[in-house]
């Protein structure tokens, strides 16, 4: 579904990526991590057009982004960007939702119909006649989610999609995200939160100054001490705590309640061993 | 330093309370951390203390609020702005200049000090931040942890009795906003302010915050010490909190049965306190 | 003070200095008729910009003032009758005569356009903040909102470009088709995405007003900022200039 081949950027003539391969098949979950500077948002703004490479390609969905309009990659990429204020332009939540629908040339008839579904996912139902920039931050996250949502794209692209949000709004923003890589659409995720990588990503990029350090699973990302280092990054707490307490952890992540039950069923069965 | 006494705020066109009996009082160099779900009262109290409600931000107060001896909602922001810094989330909807040495002396230069004592504020403020050399620099070229740090260093710079910040760590990465919390540490312990900080990460909260302040619907659901907070994580499951993972694992081992007496208040302390179920051999 | 140099570099000095230099440009662009002097006075603002090290600023001014003569002289050129016609701008029509007299009025609007506005971007980037602050609300004693004002402007305008570009790369993201050679639809596209423009630097300037008055801006409080001293050395520099400005005006009536 996204194929990038030997990409490399550069901006105002100081190169940000360099000679980056690697592919996103449907259904996959993908998390692009690294340092600051490392060109996350730039490689980002490759997957829908908004950056052209200046050498290699990159194609999404059979499209080939430097020939390609950014409008028609929008039909496919739905990008949710950091600040959500950037992309609110429209008086009212329903209006909003239905600006992508008809930049994206969806048939009118089903406007009405995707925009309910929409916004019933981002729980903003009740909210579809407020005017969106009278509402609470996340509540403004959740409107450009839903806007992205209504277009059923073919790959979603999270840009640090949690910063000032609650562990709740997070959680809703990550599950539905899982959602639809379930359904066969791929997902790419910026952040900083390793807690996020590891419990909703199936693969890890690693970027650093611009080159991929590794393509992997988040766990083996989370054992391997030097990459954690090269790329700045640390391991989820939990996991730190489960090596300090020479426990196991899963390898294949998952929510964060069962992680702690499993280690404390560890911990349990240590203790009851250990009473014996 | 700042003393609330049964305080009630309702804005103007809602019809519940923002803040509902709200009563807390903290002396000075004290680093107070207010948390909660949003709409729970936490920004209301923010800005009560500055002095933007009910000016800008009009509705009915009750009850007494005293800071620093004066009120803040009688003498307006821009008045109690003498004695009381506050800090936003966004820094480029802070920032008011092109280079960095510009931002840092603006408020010094207002206040009408001499050049010479400008000049001084400004290298010592933006070395206290890390920001040292970075006079000459143009505030737009910043990277947005830097640009956080630039407004602190005004804060700094301007030495105040009271520092308020509103959710000033959110668009921060780990390391920045650690580093973040480090200044405000810093302003405590050797300038003598008192901070008021709203604040998401638990984490942070529980290694720098004296006091620990956790509103839900208008009220103070909690009020007390790191160590404090730590015995109660279903009430800061409730304020929206991410619970850090030691913090998961001694209150499912303590609903267990596993362990008994109070829940440890840091990772060390309960890697210690769970490492010894664990035999031997096998806690590395 | 051992070692501030007697002629300070005019980033350093006075901002009254720079303020009254740049009024001498102004008044000597309207002292005159003689489109030679008033190109001169364009040429030592020129030399200043370059000897200052703000030439890069003062061309993207002169570029932005040509572009905005040019197109006043479009509809002043045609609105004068006097003198003899020199061609029509529909030549077999005779429709839209343009008189000598006409284009040299449009000449004098022009350059006089240029060597006045020009003054002005010229002394602001050569003048710190700081000094724009003493200068306002020291020297003139305006009330600190004036100097607010200035600064305010000063900081969002470099970022209306920033921003713009956020907006339409957010709306392009979702679809809107942002790319078009068709000037009128992009000029139409740039005004619709003018609002989240404008509401984003509302919202902005909102903030930012709190931010100022809780970091202990008071509007209303009676501390002054100090007034930046000016040096003897300001004042030979600022001679220096007066003369080469009175030059300028008298070269044209004599030559």
């Amino acid at each position: 579904m996204i194929r990038v081949d030997r990409l490399s950027a550069s901006v105002r003539k100081t190169p940000i990526l360099r000679d980056l391969s690697f592919s996103v098949k449907p259904g996959e979950f993908v998390a692009l991590v690294g340092p600051n500077g490392a060109g996350k948002t730039t490689l980002l703004k490759h997957l829908n057009g908004l950056m052209k490479p200046t050498a290699g390609t990159v194609s999404v969905c059979g499209l080939d982004t430097k020939r390609a309009r950014t409008s028609e990659l929008a039909r496919r990429v739905g990008f949710l960007f950091q600040n959500p204020d950037q992309q609110i332009l429209c008086a009212t939540v329903r209006e909003e939702i239905a600006f992508g629908l008809r930049h994206c040339g969806i048939p009118r008839a089903e406007w009405d119909g995707r925009i309910a579904e929409a916004a019933a996912r981002a729980d903003l139902s009740a909210k579809l006649d407020a005017d969106p920039l009278m509402l609470t931050r996340s509540r403004r996250q959740r409107v450009a989610l839903a806007s992205v949502l209504a277009t059923d794209p073919e790959v979603l692209v999270l840009d640090e999609p949690t910063s000032a949000q609650d562990e709740a709004e997070t959680t809703r923003v990550m599950e539905l995200a899982r959602g639809l890589a379930r359904r066969g659409k791929a997902v790419v995720l910026v952040s900083h939160d390793m807690d996020l990588v590891a419990r909703y990503a199936d693969r890890a990029l690693v970027l650093v100054s611009g080159k991929l350090e590794a393509d992997c699973a988040p766990a083996e990302l989370f054992s391997d001490a030097g990459l954690l280092a090269r790329a700045m990054l640390s391991a989820p707490p939990i996991v730190r705590l489960a090596r300090a307490l020479g426990l196991d952890l899963p390898a294949s992540g998952g929510e964060r309640a069962l992680l702690v039950r499993s280690l404390a069923d560890q911990v349990a069965a240590l203790a009851r061993r250990e009473a014996v | 330093m700042i003393q609330l006494e049964s305080v009630g705020f309702v804005y103007d066109g809602q019809e519940g309370p923002a803040l509902d009996g709200v009563s807390f009082a903290s002396g000075p160099g004290r680093l107070v951390c207010a948390t909660g779900a949003e709409c729970s009262g936490k920004t209301t109290l923010f800005r009560l203390l500055n002095g933007t409600a009910p000016r800008v931000f009009p509705g009915t107060f009750s009850g007494s609020i005293r800071v620093d001896g004066s009120d803040p909602t009688e003498r307006g922001h821009a008045e109690i702005g003498a004695i009381i810094t506050s800090v936003f989330d966004d820094p480029d909807s802070q920032i008011i200049s092109l280079t960095v040495e510009e931002e840092v002396a603006f408020a010094l230069v207002q206040r009408g000090l001499e050049f010479d004592e400008i000049a001084r504020r400004v290298s010592d403020a933006l070395a206290r931040v890390g920001l040292a050399g970075f006079e000459r620099r143009h505030t737009a070229s910043l990277s947005g942890g830097q640009k956080q740090r630039l407004v602190m260093a005004s804060a700094v710079a301007l030495r105040p009795r009271i520092l308020l910040v509103d959710e000033g760590t959110s668009a921060l990465d780990p390391e920045g906003a650690r580093r973040f919390f480090s200044i405000v540490d810093d302003m405590r312990a050797r300038d003598g302010t008192t901070a008021v900080v709203i604040e998401r990460d638990l984490d942070l909260m529980l290694e720098f915050a004296d006091e620990i302040l956790v509103f839900a619907r208008g009220r103070l659901a909690f009020r007390g010490s790191p160590a404090e907070a730590c015995q109660k994580p279903s009430l800061l499951r409730d304020a929206g909190l991410r619970l850090p993972a030691w913090l998961e694992l001694a209150d499912e081992l303590r609903e267990r049965g596993l362990l008994e007496g109070s829940l440890p208040s840091s990772e060390a302390e309960a890697v210690a306190a769970i490492g010894e179920l664990v035999p031997a051999g096998a806690a590395r | 003070m051992t070692g501030t140099p007697f002629i300070r570099h005019p980033r350093e000095m006075a901002p009254l200095a720079k303020f009254l230099a740049m009024l001498g440009f102004i008044a000597a662009a309207y002292l005159t008729e003689d489109l030679r002097s008033i190109a001169l006075l364009i040429l030592i603002e020129g030399l200043v910009a370059l000897a200052s090290g703000a030439f890069r600023a003062f061309r993207l001014t002169l570029v932005a003032l040509l572009f905005g003569a040019l197109t006043l002289c479009l509809f002043q050129v045609f609105t004068i009758d006097a003198g003899r016609t020199v061609f029509h701008a529909i030549p077999f029509a005779r429709v839209g005569a343009v008189t000598d007299v006409g284009l040299w009025s449009c000449a004098l609007l022009s350059l006089r356009m240029i060597a006045s506005v020009g003054s002005i971007p010229l002394m602001l980037s050569l003048t710190s903040q700081t000094q724009v602050v003493s200068l306002v609300s020291g020297t003139f004693r305006l009330p600190g909102a004036y100097s607010i004002m200035l600064v305010t402007a000063l900081r969002f305008i470099p970022t209306f470009g920033d921003r713009m570009r956020q907006v339409l790369q957010a709306e392009a993201a979702r679809g809107y088709n942002t790319e078009t050679g068709n000037p009128l639809r992009k000029v139409g596209m740039i005004l619709r995405l003018s609002l989240p423009l404008l509401v984003s630097c509302a919202r902005d300037v909102d903030t930012l007003s709190l931010s100022i008055e809780t970091r202990g801006f008071d509007p209303r409080s009676t501390a002054r900022p100090r007034v930046v001293p000016v040096t003897v050395g300001d004042l030979v520099l600022l001679s220096l200039c007066f003369a080469t400005q009175a030059a300028a005006v008298v070269a044209g009536h004599i030559l």
